[in-house]
C-alpha cells in the first residue's frame, strides 16, 4: 500500500520541502494555509491548498479539527506534520488514527513515552541511558529550589511537553528561581498547552550532540550524529555533522543509547535523541524529538538519504531496510562533512529581536554542494505570528573546512532585502576562530559580544549611487522584479532553479 | 560635483557626493575619494573597483533603500538633494537630509542662485550640513528660518530651476 495523497500540516520551508519529496514520489500533496499565508510559497508548493483559519497559530496550524477536516475534504490518506505545531502532539496523532488518517510519525503511545520529557527520562533510565541529574517533574517553585540546592546551581527549568527552546530557563541562583519558574510555566502553557516543568543540572561547558534514528517499530538504525552547539536563546543557529568532539567510541555509545530508546518504545519513523556532551567525553540524555528535525538536512547531505521519503515509507508499513534503500538495515554510509545555517528574520546584533517586513529582493547563491531549503519569496510579507526561520542554507564538503568555506561563500552570495536577518551574524559565526577551531559550546554565542559592523562599505554606496542616479521609470527593482522561485534549489542534487514570472 | 546623497544608517548621517559618466562613478564619501565601474542588471549591481568585483543588490522599500553586499544588508534612509538629473521631479525641492536645527538661511526668496551656492545650514549630532543649490536657477520660496527645528524630509527651500531672479 502506498499513499496517493498526503496533507502537509505545516508552513514555511518545511512544508515546501515535504511537498518536494511528495512530488518526487508521485504522491499528490495538499498544503494548508492561514489567512496571513495565502500568498506564502507553501500555499503554492503542493497540488492543492486549503485555508484553515486566521493568522494566529492556535486558530490555524494548531487547529486540529480544521486540519482533519481539510484532510477529509481533499481525500488525503495521511498527514505529514513537519516539525513544531502539531508534530509532537500525541492527542493529534490519536485524532488522526480515530479519523482513519495515517499520521506520519510514531504512534500516540510511543510519542507519549518519548516525546514527553519526564516520561522520556524514565524510559531512558530503564534503558540504561545516562541522565543529567535532576527531577522529572517539579510541581512548585519550592520543590524546584530544594532540588536545585541538592544538585547545585546553575540548573535548567524546561517544559515537560515541549521543545525548540521555549519554556526553558537557566537559573543561576536561588533568588532567580521564583521569576524563572513562573516564566517557564507561562511559556510552556502558551506554547504547548501543558505547563508541567522538569529540572536539570546545567552541564558546562557542554556541546549539544544528537543522534538521528530511523525505526520501523521493530528495528532501528542510527545515522550518525549532528552537533548543534551554536545556539541563542536555546534555539539552534548552526548545525553540523560529524562533530569534531565525538570520538568513534563515543559515537558508538550514543548510537547504542539512541537505538535502544527507539526500540524500547516500539518507535516507528524518524526520531532524534539529544545529548549533552561534557568536556570529559561523558554524555547525558537530554530529550527525544519524535519528529523530523529542522537540521535533518545535515544528515541527508552526508547520507544521500531523503528522510521525509523514509518517514513516508515507514508510515506506509515498509520495513526499515526498504526505507534505507539498498544500503541495508544497519544504517547508511556517511560521507564528508555538512553544515547548516539557519537564516532567521531577527536582528542578531540587537538582542535577536524578531523582524518583520516585506521581502523586496531575494537571490540565492548556487553552487555544487549547496542546498537551500527556503519558505520565502520576493514580495512576501513576514508576520510576527510565526517562527523567524526563513530558510536553511546547507553546505557539503569533503572535509569540515571545505564545507565551512562553501557555506560562507553561499551566505555572502545571498541577498535578502526588505527585512533585517541574521545573515551577517551567521557569517561572523562561521568565520570566527571558535568555530574554525571546533571550539563550539552551547554558551559560545551568548557569552560573547558580537558587535555590529559600524560602517557601510564603499561598494554598497557605489551601488546605491548607481541606483539613485537611474531615472525612476527605468528601475525595475522597486515593484516589479521577476519573481524567482527560490526554494528547493538543491545544487548538490543537480536540480535547476525554477523561474516563475509575475506574482 | 553634481549629485549628493544624504543618508542615515542606524541613526548616523552618511553623506555621499558622486559624479557619474556612463558606468563610471566617482564618489566622495566624507572627503574620501572612491572610484568604481558599476553595471546593473535589475536589482543587481556589479561594482568593480581596484580590480575587485562585488555584487550588490539595491531596492527601495517603505523604510528606505536597502543595499546588500557580501551577505550584509544596510537600510539607508535616503534624502535626495541632487542636480543634473534631467527630468527628476525632486530637483526643485530642497529637503532636510536629517532631523536637526536650522543654523543659518542664506537663500533669499526671488534671488538668483548658481549651482553650489549655499542655501541653508543645518546642524545635527554636532555636525553641520551645508545644503547648496543643485543647479542654476532662482529661489522660489524659503520655508524655514534660522533656529527652526526640522524633521527629516521637511521642505526647506523651493527652487525654480533655470528661472531668472524676480
Amino acid at each position: 500500500m502506498m499513499f496517493r495523497k498526503i496533507l502537509v500540516a505545516n508552513r514555511g520551508e518545511i512544508a515546501v520541502r515535504v511537498c518536494r519529496t511528495l512530488r518526487e514520489m508521485g504522491i499528490a500533496s495538499v498544503t494548508v494555509t492561514s489567512d496571513a499565508d495565502r500568498r506564502a510559497p507553501h500555499a503554492r508548493a503542493g497540488d492543492e491548498s486549503v485555508a484553515i483559519g486566521p493568522a494566529a497559530p492556535a486558530e490555524s496550524y494548531l487547529n486540529a479539527p480544521a486540519i482533519l477536516d481539510a484532510a477529509r475534504r481533499t481525500g488525503a490518506e495521511a498527514i505529514h506534520p513537519g516539525y513544531g505545531f502539531l508534530s509532537e502532539n500525541a492527542a493529534f496523532a490519536a485524532a488522526c488514527r480515530d479519523a482513519g488518517i495515517r499520521f506520519i510519525g510514531p504512534s500516540p503511545e510511543s510519542m507519549a513515552r518519548l516525546g514527553d520529557k519526564s516520561e522520556a527520562r524514565r524510559t531512558a533510565a530503564r534503558a540504561g541511558v545516562p541522565l543529567v541529574p535532576g527531577l522529572d517533574e517539579v510541581g512548585s517553585e519550592e520543590e524546584a529550589r530544594a532540588e536545585a540546592e541538592r544538585i547545585g546551581f546553575p540548573v535548567m527549568l524546561k517544559a515537560a511537553g515541549g521543545g525548540g527552546g521555549r519554556g526553558m530557563r537557566l537559573v543561576a541562583s536561588a533568588d532567580e528561581m521564583a521569576a524563572a519558574f513562573e516564566a517557564a510555566r507561562r511559556e510552556a502553557r502558551s506554547a504547548f498547552g501543558n505547563d508541567r516543568l522538569l529540572l536539570e543540572k546545567y552541564v558546562h561547558p557542554a556541546r549539544h550532540v544528537e543522534i538521528q534514528i530511523l525505526s520501523d517499530g521493530r528495528e532501528a538504525a542510527a545515522l550518525g550524529e549532528r552537533e548543534c552547539s551554536l545556539q541563542r536563546r536555546h534555539q539552534k543557529l548552526i548545525e553540523e555533522s560529524p562533530s569534531v568532539a565525538v570520538s568513534p567510541g563515543t559515537r558508538a555509545a550514543m548510537e547504542r543509547a539512541a537505538t535502544s530508546l527507539a526500540v524500547s518504545a516500539g518507535y516507528s519513523g524518524a526520531m532524534t535523541a539529544e545529548f549533552l556532551l561534557a568536556p570529559d567525553g561523558a554524555f547525558y540524555f537530554l530529550e527525544v524529538n519524535t519528529r523530523l528535525q529542522v537540521e535533518h538536512t545535515v544528515t541527508e547531505m552526508r547520507s544521500g538519504l531523503d528522510l521525509v521519503r523514509a518517514q513516508i515509507l515507514i508510515a506506509a508499513g515498509r520495513p526499515l531496510s526498504h526505507a534505507l534503500g539498498v544500503r541495508g538495515a544497519r544504517g547508511a554510509a556517511l560521507h564528508g562533512h555538512a553544515i547548516e545555517a539557519r537564516l532567521c528574520a531577527e536582528d542578531a546584533y540587537h538582542g535577536y529581536l524578531p523582524q518583520t517586513g516585506t521581502i523586496l529582493v531575494l537571490g540565492w547563491h548556487e553552487e555544487e554542494g549547496i542546498r537551500i531549503d527556503s519558505g520565502i519569496a520576493e514580495g512576501q510579507t513576514l508576520h510576527s505570528h510565526y517562527d523567524s526561520l526563513l530558510a536553511k542554507v546547507i553546505a557539503w564538503g569533503r572535509d569540515r573546512e571545505e564545507a565551512r568555506v562553501k557555506l560562507v561563500r553561499a551566505l555572502r552570495g545571498t541577498a535578502l532585502l526588505g527585512v533585517t536577518t541574521n545573515q551577517p551574524f551567521l557569517i561572523d559565526l562561521l568565520e570566527d576562530g571558535a568555530f574554525r577551531g571546533g571550539e563550539t559550546f552551547t554558551h559560545t554565542v551568548e557569552s560573547r559580544a558580537w558587535p555590529a559592523p559600524d560602517s557601510i562599505p564603499d561598494e554598497a554606496l557605489a551601488a546605491l549611487a548607481a541606483f539613485s542616479s537611474t531615472p525612476r521609470a527605468a528601475r525595475n527593482g522597486d515593484e516589479d522584479t521577476d519573481r524567482y522561485s527560490p526554494w528547493q534549489r538543491l545544487g548538490a542534487w543537480g536540480r535547476q532553479p525554477q523561474r516563475v514570472s509575475g506574482r | 560635483m553634481s549629485h549628493r546623497l544624504f543618508l542615515h544608517h542606524a541613526g548616523t548621517p552618511v553623506m555621499v557626493s558622486y559624479e557619474r559618466r556612463g558606468d563610471h562613478l566617482v564618489l566622495d564619501v566624507s572627503g574620501r575619494r572612491y572610484e568604481a565601474d558599476v553595471s546593473r542588471d535589475g536589482s543587481w549591481f556589479e561594482v568593480r573597483a581596484a580590480g575587485r568585483d562585488t555584487r550588490c543588490a539595491v531596492a527601495r522599500g517603505r523604510r528606505g533603500v536597502w543595499v546588500s553586499c557580501e551577505g550584509r544588508s544596510y537600510l539607508l534612509e535616503e534624502e535626495r538633494a541632487e542636480s543634473g538629473a534631467k527630468g527628476s521631479p525632486s530637483t526643485d525641492e530642497l529637503r532636510a537630509p536629517m532631523t536637526g536645527r536650522v543654523v543659518q538661511v542664506s537663500a533669499q526668496a526671488g534671488a538668483r542662485v548658481e549651482e553650489g551656492d549655499l542655501l541653508v545650514t543645518i546642524e545635527a549630532m554636532k555636525m553641520e550640513f551645508r545644503l547648496t543649490a543643485p543647479e542654476d536657477g532662482a529661489v522660489a520660496e524659503v520655508r524655514c528660518a534660522a533656529g527652526d527645528r526640522v524633521e527629516l524630509g521637511d521642505l526647506l527651500v523651493v527652487l525654480d530651476p533655470g528661472g531668472a531672479a524676480s
